[in-house]
């Protein structure tokens, strides 16, 4: 669940903040995966997102994107010990080490096993492996990023050139799919990563 | 007859239940009737447009075009939406009650979303060809990015129902390059804040959000810009400029002040309050508010205080 949506210029007060979120949980009970996200427009205080943590039991994680990692050292500071975090693919090895327990990252929608790998380098301490992994995730995340700054452009496009499935129809409006030129060329730049997943995914969908 | 015109995104009013406080709006609108000021309706911001629905954008509309029409320019200033079709429906709404003109935003780039050039050219594209009414298009950034001057430019040359072009949280050189851009007469309204400047670079109209609670002091300023008393007019624009300056700390959403000064003041609509996700706040800082406010010895603040019941501190 993300914090109140900042549109035209809202800002929520604190108390705005603990009004929204008391009037949501007082009626949704299951299990919560709590979002502090940069894309709402702003970044809640650390101590509020502590309150709120601590006051309601459904929350079962907090995901963390767009904030320096010492936002979840504060965190983790005035939460009790073992409160779940899921950190973005670029904090994760920071965000792992100060115990987050969870990474999330939309490049996955194309690489999933990449992801997979990375996170079984972590748990069985393979650095060597890690470090690969981490890489071509990384890799993956820059260059698509130039399609960003939000993700259904590249993800389509992605999808579609990699003949994934459902990959014909590209994304919704308002959103549009680039033409063939720039498909091209994200085709070239994506391939030239040359990340084992992504190859696989290319060679059955006939492009190398 | 004043050439400038002056532009209020206006507040909705209330009843404590949370349902409009119609008695409260018409007597609201009848203040920039009197001060000769236009309204925009319904604005996502000030009009807290996004927690209405659409029963409730109609009965605001509706409202506003029986107090306004005839009288001062009546614009509706739809949320801004996410897809063209969710906006081509806000928009005919807003038509289909009569309003004279109607605010165009860009896509809301609502959870990162940056549209691409030609993702904003079909979205524009979408709309103005749906509808044909008089569009005020805004440039505002609010919605996240800013769209490029020449965007705005083309879009005035192209469609022949844009009548207006809103330049709110732009610079004066995004301004220029939209008004060099432009090929047909189209009026520019321009925010308060350095509108000495943009006036004399051919700005034809004032966008002012504090005009919501000193509407006779906005239009004090532009009557004597027009008669070229700028000694005097300064004076008034120094007004102005603390009151917003005062206000600032409530901010980015002027809402919560707008809704606390007319609290405080005792204005049409005040006691029924804000709608969540906002908030009013303790009695404790809306003291605090007022207190600052009667501060600024406004003359109109000071008129209001009086109507109000409220003491007014010693001057000086």
């Amino acid at each position: 669940m993300y914090t109140l949506a900042g549109w035209h210029g809202m800002k929520p007060t604190d108390e705005e903040l603990f009004a929204y979120f008391d009037e949501v949980f007082s009626k949704i009970k299951h299990p919560i995966a709590f979002a502090v996200n940069h894309s709402m427009g702003y970044i809640p205080k650390v101590s509020v997102v502590a309150k709120i943590c601590k006051k309601y039991s459904q929350i079962v994680t907090v995901k963390l994107t767009g904030v320096p990692d010492t936002y979840q050292i504060d965190l983790m500071d005035l939460l009790p010990q073992g409160q779940s975090f899921h950190v973005l693919v670029p904090a994760s090895v920071t965000g792992l080490l100060l115990g987050a327990d969870g990474v999330f990252g939309s490049e996955s929608n194309f690489i999933p096993n990449t992801f997979r790998s990375y996170l079984d380098a972590y748990l069985n301490n393979n650095q060597a492996q890690m470090s690969i992994t981490y890489a071509h995730l990384r890799r993956c995340g820059q260059f698509v990023n130039k399609w960003g700054p939000s993700n259904p452009r590249w993800l389509k496009m992605g999808m579609k050139i990699l003949k994934l499935p459902g990959g014909e129809w590209g994304p919704r409006s308002p959103y549009k799919m680039p033409d063939q030129n720039e498909l091209n060329k994200f085709t070239e730049g994506l391939l030239k990563l040359n990340i084992p997943e992504i190859n696989v995914q290319a060679k059955k969908a006939g492009l190398l | 007859m004043s050439k400038i015109t002056l532009m209020c995104r206006v507040a909705t009013t209330f009843l404590k239940d949370g349902g409009i406080d119609e008695p409260a709006q018409r007597k609201f609108l009848q203040r920039f009737v009197d001060a000769n000021l236009g309204v925009y309706l319904g604005s996502g911001g000030q009009g807290e447009g996004h927690t209405l629905s659409k029963d409730e954008l109609r009965a605001v509309y509706t409202i506003g075009v029986d107090v306004c029409k005839g009288k001062v320019p009546v614009f509706a200033n739809p949320p801004e939406q996410y897809t063209a079709k969710s906006n081509i429906e806000h928009m005919q709404l807003a038509v289909d009650c009569g309003v004279e003109a109607v605010n165009l935003y860009a896509i809301a780039g609502w959870h990162s979303m940056r549209p691409t050039e030609l993702e904003l050219q079909v979205y524009y594209d979408t709309i103005l060809t749906a509808i044909k009414s008089p569009i005020a298009l805004a440039a505002q950034p609010l919605v996240g990015y800013t769209i490029k001057p020449s965007m705005i430019a083309q879009l005035c040359n192209k469609y022949p129902q844009v009548v207006t072009v809103n330049l709110t949280g732009v610079s004066e050189a995004y301004f220029l390059q939209v008004k060099d851009l432009i090929k047909r007469p189209i009026r520019f309204d321009v925010p308060i804040t350095s509108s000495m400047h943009t006036l004399m670079l051919g700005a034809t109209g004032l966008l002012g959000t504090e005009a919501n609670i000193i509407p006779k002091t906005y239009r004090s300023y532009i009557d004597l810009y027009e008669k070229g008393n700028l000694i005097e007019a300064n004076k008034v624009y120094a007004q102005i400029r603390r009151y917003i300056d005062y206000t600032a700390p409530w901010n980015p959403g002027p809402i919560r002040w707008i809704k606390m000064a007319m609290k405080v003041l005792n204005l049409p609509g005040g006691e029924g309050g804000i709608r969540e996700p906002y908030q009013m706040p303790a009695t404790e800082e809306l003291n605090r508010f007022r207190d600052g406010l009667l501060k600024l010895n406004i003359p109109e603040i000071n008129e209001l205080a009086l109507a109000a019941g409220l003491k007014l501190p010693p001057s000086g």
